[in-house]
């Protein structure tokens, strides 16, 4: 497994991205957004994209924004290679030609330019080197089945999964290990239904510090930012593009919007 | 393009070169990959004009067979093998003071409309997070993304167990393997293979190719469990690993995958390793059942048949539930129907027995199936324990049938193969399995005919030491019938084409280009592989030439030699990686 990414170096993330005009919050908002894209894309395509590829997919995209600014890949085109090259690391590999089938399917919903094949492919080769060939991931969803079963909080399943879902609008999953992040959604999920966390959590081996952190981080991301539409998206990452004329989304060619 | 030369005809001949490439491009894209004779009678062509055209800059490279981007790194030795999916080159590593040397395996793009080939990424997934003593490691990956063309760099392995296996069939005349090192190596290959197993990975094909064993250096006689292009996590799986296709190379390949189970764990490599292990003791392979080729089945009666010509025929009280396994279930073959000359009760004990005292060279061109008659026929008669090397300590055999047991659910599983009493006995195994307290105890040629390239040298060094009865080199070239003409020898150049139908399933598998050498390698690389030095005149008509190249595909796999630096490469990549899954 990448390593965790420690919040310092990620703080200093998209610093070209903001030098070009865009705050902070419009790129958590612009890879919120492309979260919800492939979630979206996921939910259409008959269970043939899973949720798990889905996360993978998400902390693959956070992972190469670490170094890499909107400017150099556009976010637009990153996401369905992250969830191409996810799908052949879950061993639930989609045909390229199907993923190209979802992402005009939900096309009206989102509207957001399309890339074609060659991109993809080129694409998933800049995504693996970036992430220097480290792709094994773990994602919390397991682990936190398991603990809600450990704790019997079975009933707190759906709140969990919610608050898991939510995570990904944020960096936890690049911070903190899968389990830390699957009981913060725990602890979100009791604060949710205005429960007490059992005693039996003092035993688990975690830094409770963390999981405080962790679950404040996916609290306040989901209370303060709002969602932003396909044209919104687009339009602030042609405005980075726009601004940056010497590089500006040299893999793929200018933003068509 | 039109690179002026350096003297006066320069233009000239970069204007042919020119042609020349353009021509060739056309031809490819007309003839597609897998015509490879038109190809290669194309390419051929070209290296004539192409030894006229070297003098100018920026002539034809004809289909580097060097991919260019790796020249910054390494240089290019030669070839040491090909598979369906690339070629395997070695080199060596620029700019180390100490010479390192390195497999590169390079892939060739995947199917059209696929990508980075599903193999590709879930070697270097795997071989990324993974890191242990008897895994082979992964240097660098390397990718080119306008090409586009991936390459993984392993440490370069100078021995397999298949070449040391044939070494003693062939070259040792039948003489087998030291307890020592056949302990030993099993020894290894079983942590090895229970640290897979400990962090969920499957390798899922395992075969004497794919155990690679170090050569000199600091890691001398060490076992690195190579190729994990079919290997995956077994953890929460989101699609039932059916769904990979077929599974392991036909002889090694566990009966529940031969019987169609949808589900199926570890054990499947345990039972490989356990067909490893009878193949080190016998020096031929266990089960060498044909193929029949049809794509993503699993199913080979052949191969069960030869199975239960061992092991009996599958009761209830041998294998519970086996009976719902899907081709049983539908008595495919007739595989339900007990034949004659499969025993009631396993007789995997008398038959390695048999196996090990039977000398190759009484069966000259003999086929397997007369073979295996020849030795029922002779069971009576002969007294096995006439012959030297004909004792197994029976604590290997009872290991070797717990791994062979039929039900993967009762198969010794690797970690408990560790704690058999087998390897409590002397003699006791090391982590050198060619030199045992000091004292060499086996001696194998290297792979690397490319070493003294300035002077010519045999194809078939002569070994002193291990074997004075042992015919010379040239005894052997003369007369390569006498020593190689086994009774395996008609199966094993199925093994190939085996791979690719085997495999068939898996979209990974891509065509090859034809054999290229690299200008810088200079001696002919094809003396390298294995394959080609076994005789071309196999009984029962296989295709050899390209056939046995294929066939064992772990000789394209990473080797590893050196190591120097390993640890502290080793301990970096610890630090880079937390091994949450792990």
């Amino acid at each position: 497994m990448a390593a965790l990414v420690p919040a310092k170096r990620l703080r200093l993330s998209h610093q070209e991205g903001t030098k070009l005009g865009l705050t902070a919050d419009q790129i958590t908002q612009i890879k919120s957004y492309m979260l919800r894209y492939m979630q979206d894309l996921a939910r259409n395509s008959q269970g043939i994209v899973r949720q798990r590829v889905v996360a993978v997919a998400c902390i693959f995209m956070r992972r190469f924004y670490v170094h890499l600014n909107f400017c150099e890949y556009d976010p637009r085109m990153v996401a369905p290679a992250c969830l191409y090259l996810a799908s052949k690391t879950e061993e639930s590999l989609i045909q390229a030609k199907v993923l190209f089938h979802f992402m005009k399917r939900i096309s009206g919903q989102h509207p957001i330019p399309i890339l074609d094949m060659k991109q993809l492919f080129d694409l998933e080769m800049a995504l693996m080197e970036e992430l220097d060939f480290q792709l094994v991931t773990e994602t919390p969803y397991d682990i936190m089945l398991k603990l809600l079963r450990q704790l019997q909080l079975e009933n707190l399943g759906q709140p969990a999964w919610a608050a898991l879902n939510d995570s990904y609008k944020t960096d936890v999953c690049l911070m903190h290990t899968p389990q830390t992040i699957a009981l913060a959604c725990i602890l979100l999920a009791c604060n949710v239904q205005k429960r007490e966390l059992p005693p039996g959590v003092a035993r688990l081996a975690v830094d409770f510090d963390q999981v405080y952190g962790a679950a404040m981080q996916i609290l306040q991301l989901s209370a303060r930012l709002p969602d932003i539409d396909a044209a919104t998206c687009s339009a602030w990452i042609a405005l980075a593009a726009q601004e940056d004329g010497t590089n500006g989304s040299r893999a793929l060619g200018a933003p068509a919007c | 393009m039109m690179v002026g030369g350096s003297y006066c005809g320069g233009v000239v001949q970069a204007g042919t070169a020119f042609l020349e490439k353009e021509r060739r491009k056309e031809c490819c894209s007309q003839l597609g990959r897998s015509v490879l004779t038109i190809l290669r009678s194309g390419r051929c062509e070209i290296r004539g004009e192409g030894s006229r055209a070297q003098t100018s800059p920026g002539s034809i490279q004809p289909a580097p067979a060097v991919p260019a981007y790796l020249q910054p790194f390494y240089e290019v030795l030669g070839k040491i093998g090909e598979g369906t999916y690339g070629v395997v080159f070695l080199a060596r590593v620029r700019g180390e003071k100490e010479p390192r040397m390195l497999a590169i395996k390079t892939f060739k793009p995947g199917k059209e409309g696929e990508g980075v080939s599903p193999t590709a990424v879930r070697e270097i997934m795997l071989l990324k997070a993974l890191c242990h003593e008897h895994v082979v490691r992964l240097d660098s990956v390397r990718l080119c993304r306008t090409d586009p063309s991936l390459s993984l760099a392993f440490d370069y392995a100078e021995h397999d167990l298949y070449e040391l296996v044939r070494h003693h069939r062939e070259k040792a005349r039948s003489r087998n393997m030291e307890p020592y090192a056949v302990k030993s190596l099993l020894w290894q290959l079983l942590k090895g293979l229970a640290y897979l197993h400990r962090h969920a990975v499957m390798h899922r094909d395992l075969k004497p190719s794919n155990v690679l064993v170090m050569g000199d250096g600091p890691e001398h006689g060490r076992v690195k469990i190579a190729d994990f292009g079919l290997a995956r996590t077994w953890r929460a799986p989101l699609r039932p690993l059916s769904d990979n296709g077929v599974v392991v190379t036909i002889w090694y390949r566990a009966p529940e995958l031969l019987l169609g189970a949808q589900h199926y764990t570890a054990a499947v490599d345990v039972w490989a390793a356990g067909c490893i292990f009878a193949e080190l003791l016998t020096l031929r392979p266990l089960f060498p059942g044909n193929e029949v080729k049809a794509p993503s089945n699993a199913f080979q009666a052949d191969q069960l048949d030869k199975i239960f010509t061992v092991l009996g025929h599958p009761s209830n009280s041998l294998w519970a539930g086996f009976e719902s396994l899907h081709y049983w279930r539908d008595n495919t073959d007739n595989i339900r129907t007990r034949r004659s000359h499969h025993p009631p009760a396993p007789t995997l004990d008398s038959f390695i027995t048999q196996q090990i005292c039977v000398e190759a060279i009484l069966w000259p061109g003999a086929t397997s199936a007369s073979c295996l008659n020849a030795l029922q026929r002779r069971t009576s008669s002969r007294a096995p324990a006439g012959y030297p090397g004909a004792r197994v300590a029976s604590s290997a055999m009872q290991l070797l049938a717990r791994m062979l047991d039929y039900d993967p659910t009762t198969r010794v599983t690797a970690e408990e193969a560790l704690n058999d009493a087998f390897f409590l006995e002397e003699p006791l195994p090391g982590p050198d399995a060619f030199v045992s307290n000091g004292r060499a105890v086996a001696e194998y040629p290297s792979r690397l005919k490319y070493k003294a390239a300035s002077t010519p040298v045999p194809i078939h060094p002569p070994e002193g030491g291990l074997d004075p009865s042992a015919p010379s080199a040239q005894q052997l070239q003369q007369n390569p019938a006498a020593a190689m003409q086994l009774p395996t020898q008609s199966t094993r150049p199925l093994g190939k084409e085996k791979q690719a139908s085997g495999r068939s399933a898996l979209p990974s598998r891509s065509q090859v280009a034809p054999p290229r050498v690299g200008r810088s390698s200079g001696h002919a690389p094809q003396h390298v592989g294995s394959a080609q030095e076994r005789p071309s005149s196999g009984p029962k008509g296989t295709a050899p030439g390209r056939g046995q190249q294929l066939s064992h595909p772990g000789l394209l796999q990473g080797k590893k030699s050196g190591g120097r630096g390993d640890q502290a490469n080793s301990r970096k990549r610890k630090e880079n990686t937390s091994f949450g899954f792990l």
